[in-house]
C-alpha cells in the first residue's frame, strides 16, 4: 500500500491567537506559578533600575564629600541587603521557572503520548514515527522553554522601562527625553533584524537538516554505496548540500553582523548627546557628577529590554509553530472509538473495567461488511462470512486482494465502513476495544521485539504472568531451547529492535508472546519467508501447538499452515471465491489447484523450450 | 592526525582571515574601553577643571584646541564619542561578519572530509559502529567545533585583551584601589570553571536521560501495533511516563544548580563593585582619586567582571571542544578502503575460491571454513543453507567487503586482491537482502549508478523486477519520492527497485543475496520467468532458502556452519543423504500432495 503522509504547513508567520488561546488552556495548571515568576520579575527589574541610583547617590553624596560617615554605613549597609536581596530573588526564580518549564514539558509529554497511545492504526499508516517523535521531543521542549523563561522576561523588560523612565524623568527631563528619542528608531531597526534572522535562521535549519540526513544515509547505506560504487556520485551530492549550508550561514552571520553593531550604534548616540547637553548642565551647576553619570548607565540599560523584546518575538514565533504542531497532534481524533455507553461498561484502555469483560467463544460473522482505507477505493464490498469457533482459517490471495483486510477488521484495527462485524453474535462496536483486544493474540509478519530481555518481551503477552509461566509459553513453541543457550538465558538483552536475535528467533519469542496472553482468537499475519527450513519447520509446530481449540485466521504462505488449516479461503478483489479444505479445493481445480500447481507446470514448460531453466 | 593539524588543514588559507579577526578583537577590546575614560576626561578635566593626568587624553585634549575650547563647544567630545562608536561598532561588525565565514568555511570543509571519509571507511567499520552514535559525532561534535570558532574563541581574546588593558589603565591611576578591583576577578573565574566543570555530569545525565526517553517513544511509536494488537497502551504509558519524569527530574536538578550558581555568581560580581565603589569613595573623599577616574573605576569594573565570569564557562566549553574534535580526528584517522589503486582486468570468465577462510576478527572464530569453490563463466550457482551459515559472507569476499583471512579469491585468474575495488564492484551486481533505498525519487533511486542512462532501459530492468506496474500506480509514478517523507515502500517492493536497480548495471557477475525474501510466491515466478535471459548473459550466484529458487541451477552448495557440505545439481543432491534432500522434502512434500 502506498501512503504518502503530508505534513500541514505551520510555517504561518503573524500571530495566530487562535494557537495561544489553545496553548493558554493546555498552560492552565502553571498559573499560579507564572504569577510568582510575573512578581519576581517585577522585583529584579526594580533592583536592575535601582544600580545606577545607588552609583549617582554613590558619587553625588558620598564622593563629592557631603555624606557623613554614619550615612555611608548605612549606604553600604543598603547596597549589601539589596545584594544579598538580588541573590536570592534570582535563586526562586530560576527554581520556579524550572519547575514550570519542566513540569508543562512532563504535563504535554503525558497528554500526547496518552493521544498516540489511543490514535487507531489508521493514523500510524500515514505518520512517519520520525514526525511524531519530534513533537514530543523538541517541539514540546520549546514551547515549554518559551513560556517559562522568555514570556516571563516581558515582566522584567516593561517595568525595567516604567522603572528608569519615572526616576529619569523625576531626576531630569531634558535627559530623559534624550534617551527616549531613539527608542521608536530602536524599535523599528530591531524588529527589521529579529524578521531577517528569522528567515535566516529558517533557511540555516532547513540546510542543517539536509545535511544530518545525508549524513544518516551516507552511514546507513555505507553498503549499498559500496556495492554499487556510489561513493562519488553521493560525495558530489553532499558537497552541494554542505555548499548551501556555508551560503545560508553566513548569510544569517552577515545580517547579525550587520544589524547588531547597528542597534548598538543608534543606542550609543544617545551617550554623545548626553556628553553634549548633559556636559553643558552639569557644566553649569544644573545637575551633579553623578545624575551626569546615572544618565550614561541609564542610556546603556534602557535599550536592554527592546532588544531582548523583539528577542522574545523570535522566540514566540517559533514556539507558536511548535505549539501548533502539538495542537494538531492534541487533537487528532482515533478513527475508532468506543460509544459512550461501552465506555460506562468496560471503561477506556487507561481503565479499564475488566471485571465486566465477558469471555470470547470464537464465533465471528462478518454481515455485508464494506470496508475501503481510502475512499473511493473499496477493498470489500458486501463482504459476507461466518466463522466458527475453534476453526483454523487459512487466508490465500494476491498482495492487494483484502485477506489482510479482514484480519485487521477482526482485530477491529480498523472499522467497517457499513454492514458489521458480530463476535459470538454481538456487534463488537458493543464492546470496547480493551475487551477485544484483551482476547486476541496477534502475531505480525515482521516480529516486533522491545528493546530488554527476552523475558521482558515475552511477558508483554500478559503483564502478571509468572517466570514458569513464560517458560511454558516459550517450550510451548520450542524458542526454550535456543533461549537457554544463549549465557544469559532468559535475560538476554534483545537490543534495539531485537537486531541480537535471528529473524525466526524474534518470530519464536513474538509467539511465545501470544501464547502466554491465552488469547481465545488467534490470529497470524504470516511471514513469506527470510526462515530457514529448518527453522520453519519448528515454527509451524508452535503454530500448530498455539492454534490447537482457538479460532484463529492466518494469512497464510507456507504451505504447510494452508494444507493444515480446517478451511481454506481464497480471496480475490475482496470477494471469497474459494472455500473448502484443500481436499476440496484441489478437486475444484479452480485458483487454488493453479496456485500451488504453478511451479510444476513451470518446470513442464521449461522442458517443453529446452535450455535451461534458471530459477530464482 | 592531532587535533591542531586538523583545525589547520580544514583552515586551509581562511586560518588568515581568523588571524585578522583576533586582531580586529583586541583592537576593538581597546577602543571600546576608550569611552569610559572619555567620560572621566569630560567630567573631571572638562568640567571640572583639573589637571590631565592621562597621556591619551591630554594628547586628545591637545588635538581638539585644549580644555578650554572643549568647555565651550562640548559638542566636539560628542563627536569626538560618535566616532570612538563609529570605530568599535564596524570592527564588531567585521568581527561578527568573519567569524561567520572562518566557522562556516571551517565546519564545511570538515563536513566534507568526514562525509567522503566515511564512505570509504571499511564495510567492517559500519558494521562495528554504531550508526547512531556515527550521525551523532558528525552532527553535534561537528557543531561544537562551530560554535567554537563562530564566537567562544575570540570571545577569550576580547576577555583577556579587556582585562589587561582595563587593568593597566586602573593600575596606572590608583595601585592600591586596583588592587582591590583585581581581587575578585580569580575569584569568579575559578568560581565559574569550577562549576561548569563540575555541572558537565549533570548536563551529561540529562541528555542521556533525554535519550532514553526518545528512545522509549521511538520504539512505543514503531511497535504501535502490537502494543494495540496487545492492549498495553495502559502498560505503555506508564513505561514512558517513568522515563519522562526521569527527565524531567534530573533536568530539574541540573536547572536548580544552574540557578545557584548564576544567582551567587550575579551576587560575587555586585560584591565585586561594592568593594571598588566603597574604596573609591574613600578614595576620592580622601582627595586621592577624582570623581571621574571614580566612574573609571566603577565602569570599568562591570565592563571585566561578567566576561571573566563567561570566561570560566567559555573555559569549560573548550574542554567539551576538544573532546569533540578528538572523536572527529579519530573518524579521520581510521585508515579508508584503497579503492582506485590495483588492475582492472576483463572480469568475464570463471570464479574461483581456493581454501578460502574468514573471521572477523583474529580470535573469533571462523565464520567460513577452507572454502573451495568454482563457478564457471556463465553459469547459475544456487548457495543454499541455514540462516548465519556464511552464505552472505561469502558472497561480501567476493566483492571485496571482507578480505579473506586465509586463502585466495580469483576472476579469470585474476587474484581479487590485486583488482581495483571500484572497478570490482561496478563489474559484481549484488541485490541485497535488505536493500537501502535513498530518499529521493525512485527514478532517481534507479539512476543512481548510471546516470545518464536512456529511460528505456530503466522500464525494461523494472519490467524484469515486476515493479514496474507497482510504480506506475502510484501518483507521481517514477517521480516519487520514497522514504520518510514520500512514499513508504514495502519489503517486497524495496527488493524489487533494488533488482531492477542492480540489472541496469548489467555487470557480467550478478549475484541474489535471499533478494526475494520478502517477495510471495506467485510474483517471485513471475520475476524468475522474466530473469531468465538476463542470466544467459551472465554468472549468477543466487542465495536463497527456497529449493524452488534452487532447483534448476548449474550447480547448487550447500553451505552449512561456514563449510561447503554438499554440491552438485539438483537431481544429484537429491539422492544423497544430507541438508539438501532434507530441505527439499519438507518443502515439496506438500506440493506433491497436491499433484
Amino acid at each position: 500500500m502506498a501512503n504518502k503522509f503530508e505534513e500541514k504547513d505551520f510555517s504561518n508567520e503573524g500571530l495566530n491567537l487562535g494557537v495561544w488561546k489553545k496553548i493558554a488552556g493546555l498552560f492552565k495548571p502553571f498559573y499560579k506559578k507564572l504569577a510568582v515568576l510575573i512578581v519576581l520579575q517585577i522585583v529584579i527589574a526594580f533592583s536592575d533600575v535601582l544600580m545606577p541610583y545607588l552609583n549617582k547617590i554613590s558619587i553625588d553624596n558620598f564622593a563629592s564629600g557631603n555624606g557623613s560617615d554614619e550615612e555611608l554605613m548605612t549606604f553600604i549597609i543598603i547596597y549589601l541587603l539589596i545584594i544579598v536581596l538580588i541573590g536570592i530573588i534570582n535563586f526562586i526564580y530560576f527554581r520556579v521557572a524550572g519547575k514550570v518549564e519542566m513540569g508543562f514539558a512532563y504535563y504535554l509529554r503525558e497528554k500526547c503520548f496518552k493521544r498516540l497511545q489511543s490514535l487507531s492504526f489508521s493514523y500510524y499508516d500515514v505518520t512517519p514515527t520520525g514526525w511524531l517523535l519530534a513533537r514530543l521531543t523538541s517541539d514540546i521542549a520549546r514551547l515549554a522553554e518559551v513560556l517559562a523563561w522568555s514570556m516571563v522576561d516581558l515582566a522584567w523588560g516593561i517595568p525595567l522601562m516604567i522603572f528608569s523612565g519615572i526616576i529619569m524623568f523625576s531626576t531630569n527631563a531634558v535627559l530623559a527625553l534624550l534617551i527616549l528619542i531613539v527608542v521608536p528608531l530602536l524599535a523599528y531597526v530591531s524588529y527589521i533584524m529579529q524578521k531577517l534572522s528569522l528567515k535566516a535562521y529558517r533557511g540555516v535549519r532547513k540546510a542543517n537538516s539536509k545535511i544530518t540526513n545525508s549524513f544518516s544515509e551516507g552511514i546507513n547505506g555505507a553498503r549499498t554505496t559500496k556495492t554499487l560504487v556510489l561513493e562519488e556520485y553521493n560525495y558530489a551530492d553532499f558537497k552541494e548540500d554542505t555548499k548551501e549550508m556555508y551560503n545560508v550561514s553566513v548569510k544569517a552571520a552577515k545580517i547579525g553582523g550587520t544589524f547588531r553593531p547597528l542597534v548598538n550604534f543608534i543606542s550609543s548616540l544617545t551617550l554623545a548627546l548626553i556628553i553634549w547637553i548633559g556636559g553643558g548642565l552639569a557644566n553649569s551647576g544644573i545637575i551633579g557628577f553623578g545624575t551626569l553619570m546615572m544618565f550614561i548607565q541609564y542610556a546603556q540599560q534602557f535599550y536592554e529590554p527592546i532588544r531582548s523584546i523583539s528577542m522574545i518575538m523570535t522566540d514566540f514565533q517559533i514556539a507558536q509553530a511548535s505549539g501548533e504542531r502539538i495542537i494538531y497532534l492534541l487533537e487528532s481524533e482515533p478513527s475508532i472509538n468506543d460509544t459512550p455507553e461501552v465506555i460506562a461498561k468496560y471503561g477506556t484502555i487507561f481503565e479499564p473495567k475488566t471485571q465486566n469483560y465477558e469471555a470470547i467463544k470464537g464465533d465471528i460473522s462478518f454481515k455485508n461488511v464494506t470496508f475501503e482505507y481510502i475512499k473511493g477505493e473499496t477493498i470489500l464490498k458486501d463482504f459476507s462470512l461466518d466463522i466458527k469457533s475453534g476453526q483454523t482459517i487459512a487466508l490465500v490471495g494476491e498482495t492487494g486482494s483484502g485477506k489482510s483486510t479482514i484480519v485487521n477488521l477482526i482485530c477491529r484495527f480498523y472499522e467497517p465502513c457499513s454492514g458489521e462485524l458480530l463476535i459470538d453474535g454481538i456487534d463488537y462496536r458493543k464492546r470496547s476495544i480493551g475487551w477485544l483486544h484483551s482476547k486476541l493474540g496477534y502475531v505480525l509478519q515482521a516480529p516486533h521485539l522491545f528493546s530488554g530481555t527476552i523475558m521482558d518481551n515475552v511477558r508483554l503477552g500478559r503483564l502478571d504472568a509468572s517466570d514458569e509461566e513464560v517458560y511454558e509459553a516459550c517450550k510451548l513453541v520450542n524458542a526454550h531451547d535456543f533461549i537457554m543457550k544463549f549465557e544469559d538465558g532468559y535475560n538476554t538483552d534483545v537490543g534495539e529492535g531485537g537486531s541480537r536475535l535471528s529473524t525466526g528467533q524474534k518470530q519464536l519469542i513474538s509467539f511465545a508472546r501470544a501464547v502466554l496472553a491465552n488469547p481465545s482468537i488467534f490470529v497470524l499475519d504470516e511471514a513469506t519467508s527470510s526462515i530457514d527450513t529448518e527453522t520453519e519447520r519448528i515454527i509451524q509446530f508452535a503454530i500448530e501447538n498455539i492454534m490447537k481449540d482457538k479460532t484463529s485466521l492466518v494469512v497464510a504462505h507456507r504451505l504447510s499452515t494452508i494444507v493444515n488449516a480446517d478451511r481454506i479461503l481464497v480471496i480475490q478483489k475482496g470477494q471469497i471465491v474459494e472455500d473448502g479444505t484443500h481436499e476440496t479445493l484441489i478437486a475444484l481445480k479452480g485458483y487454488y489447484y493453479r496456485l500451488y500447481t504453478n511451479q510444476f507446470n513451470e518446470e513442464q514448460n521449461s522442458k517443453l523450450m529446452g535450455g535451461y531453466d534458471y530459477g530464482l | 592526525m592531532s587535533r591542531l593539524s586538523f583545525i589547520n588543514k580544514h583552515l586551509g588559507k581562511y586560518r588568515y582571515l581568523l588571524l585578522s579577526i583576533i586582531i580586529a578583537t583586541i583592537i576593538y577590546a581597546g577602543i571600546n574601553l576608550l569611552s569610559s575614560l572619555i567620560f572621566s576626561f569630560v567630567i573631571d578635566n572638562v568640567i571640572g577643571n583639573s589637571a590631565i593626568e592621562n597621556p591619551l587624553m591630554a594628547f586628545l585634549a591637545s588635538i581638539l584646541g585644549g580644555v578650554d575650547n572643549i568647555r565651550n563647544n562640548l559638542w566636539i567630545m560628542a563627536i569626538v564619542l560618535v566616532i570612538v562608536y563609529i570605530c568599535v561598532n564596524l570592527l564588531m561588525s567585521y568581527r561578527q561578519r568573519m567569524q561567520g565565514v572562518v566557522s562556516e568555511k571551517l565546519v564545511e570543509n570538515i563536513r566534507n572530509d568526514l562525509y567522503s571519509h566515511l564512505q570509504i571507511l571499511p564495510y567492517a567499520y559500519h558494521v562495528k559502529t554504531k550508526s547512531g552514535e556515527l550521525i551523532q559525532k558528525c552532527t553535534s561534535d561537528v557543531d561544537m567545533v562551530r560554535r567554537f570558532f563562530a564566537g567562544q574563541l575570540c570571545e577569550i581574546f576580547y576577555i583577556v585583551a579587556t582585562a589587561i588593558i582595563a587593568l593597566s589603565v586602573l593600575y596606572s591611576i590608583n595601585l592600591r584601589l586596583a588592587l582591590i578591583a583585581s581581587v575578585s576577578l580569580p575569584i569568579i573565574f575559578l568560581y565559574s570553571y569550577f562549576f561548569f566543570k563540575q555541572v558537565q555530569k549533570q548536563f551529561l545525565l540529562s541528555d542521556e536521560a533525554e535519550a532514553f526517553m526518545s528512545d522509549v517513544i521511538q520504539e512505543s511509536l514503531s511497535g504501535i501495533r502490537v502494543i494495540k494488537a496487545f492492549n498495553r497502551e495502559k502498560y505503555e504509558v506508564q513505561r514512558f511516563l517513568n522515563t519522562s519524569k526521569k527527565y524531567s527530574d534530573i533536568t530539574y536538578k541540573m536547572i536548580q544548580y544552574l540557578g545557584s550558581y548564576w544567582s551567587s555568581s550575579y551576587a560575587i560580581c555586585l560584591l565585586g563593585i561594592l568593594s571598588v565603589v566603597v574604596a573609591g569613595i574613600f578614595a576620592v573623599r580622601s582627595g586621592e582619586l577624582t570623581i571621574g577616574n571614580f566612574t573609571v573605576f566603577v565602569s570599568y569594573q562591570t565592563m571585566i567582571l561578567y566576561p571573566i565570569r563567561q570566561l570560566g564557562r567559555i573555559m569549560t566549553d573548550f574542554g567539551k571542544v576538544t573532546v569533540s574534535l578528538k572523536r572527529l580526528v579519530d573518524i579521520i584517522n581510521e585508515e579508508g578502503e584503497d579503492l582506485i589503486s590495483g588492475e582492472k582486468p576483463d572480469l568475464l570468465g570463471d570464479i574461483e575460491f581456493k581454501n578460502v577462510s574468514f573471521s572477523y576478527d583474529e580470535d573469533h572464530v571462523d565464520v567460513l571454513k577452507d572454502i573451495d569453490l568454482l563457478i564457471k563463466e556463465n553459469q547459475t550457482v544456487a548457495l543454499i543453507g541455514p540462516t548465519g551459515s556464511g552464505k552472505s559472507t561469502l558472497i561480501y569476499l567476493l566483492s571485496r567487503l571482507y578480505e579473506p583471512s586465509k586463502g585466495d579469491i580469483y576472476i579469470n585468474h585474476h587474484n581479487l586482491k590485486d583488482i581495483n575495488k571500484n572497478y570490482l564492484r561496478e563489474n559484481v551486481g549484488i541485490v541485497l537482502q535488505e536493500p537501502f533505498l535513498f530518499s529521493r525519487t525512485i527514478m532517481s533511486n534507479l539512476k543512481i549508478s548510471r546516470p545518464d542512462i536512456d529511460e528505456n532501459e530503466i522500464y525494461d530492468a523494472t519490467s524484469i523486477a515486476a515493479v514496474h506496474d507497482v510504480i506506475k500506480e502510484f501518483d507521481q509514478g517514477y517521480d516519487t519520492i520514497v522514504g520518510e517523507k514520500g512514499v513508504t515502500l514495502s519489503g517486497g517492493q524495496k527488493q524489487r527497485v533494488a533488482i531492477a536497480r542492480t540489472l541496469v548495471k548489467k555487470t557480467p557477475i550478478l549475484i541474489f543475496d535471499d533478494s526475494l525474501s520478502a517477495v510471495d510466491t506467485q510474483t517471485d515466478a513471475k520475476i524468475r520467468k522474466s530473469l531468465k535471459e538476463v542470466f544467459n548473459k551472465c554468472t549468477t550466484i543466487i542465495i536463497t532458502q527456497r529449493v524452488a529458487s534452487a532447483k534448476d541451477c548449474d550447480n547448487i552448495f550447500v553451505i552449512e556452519d561456514g563449510r561447503i557440505t554438499q554440491s552438485g545439481t539438483h537431481k544429484e543432491l537429491i539422492q544423497k543423504e544430507g541438508l539438501y534432500k532434507r530441505i527439499n522434502e519438507l518443502q515439496t512434500n506438500t506440493e506433491s500432495e497436491v499433484i
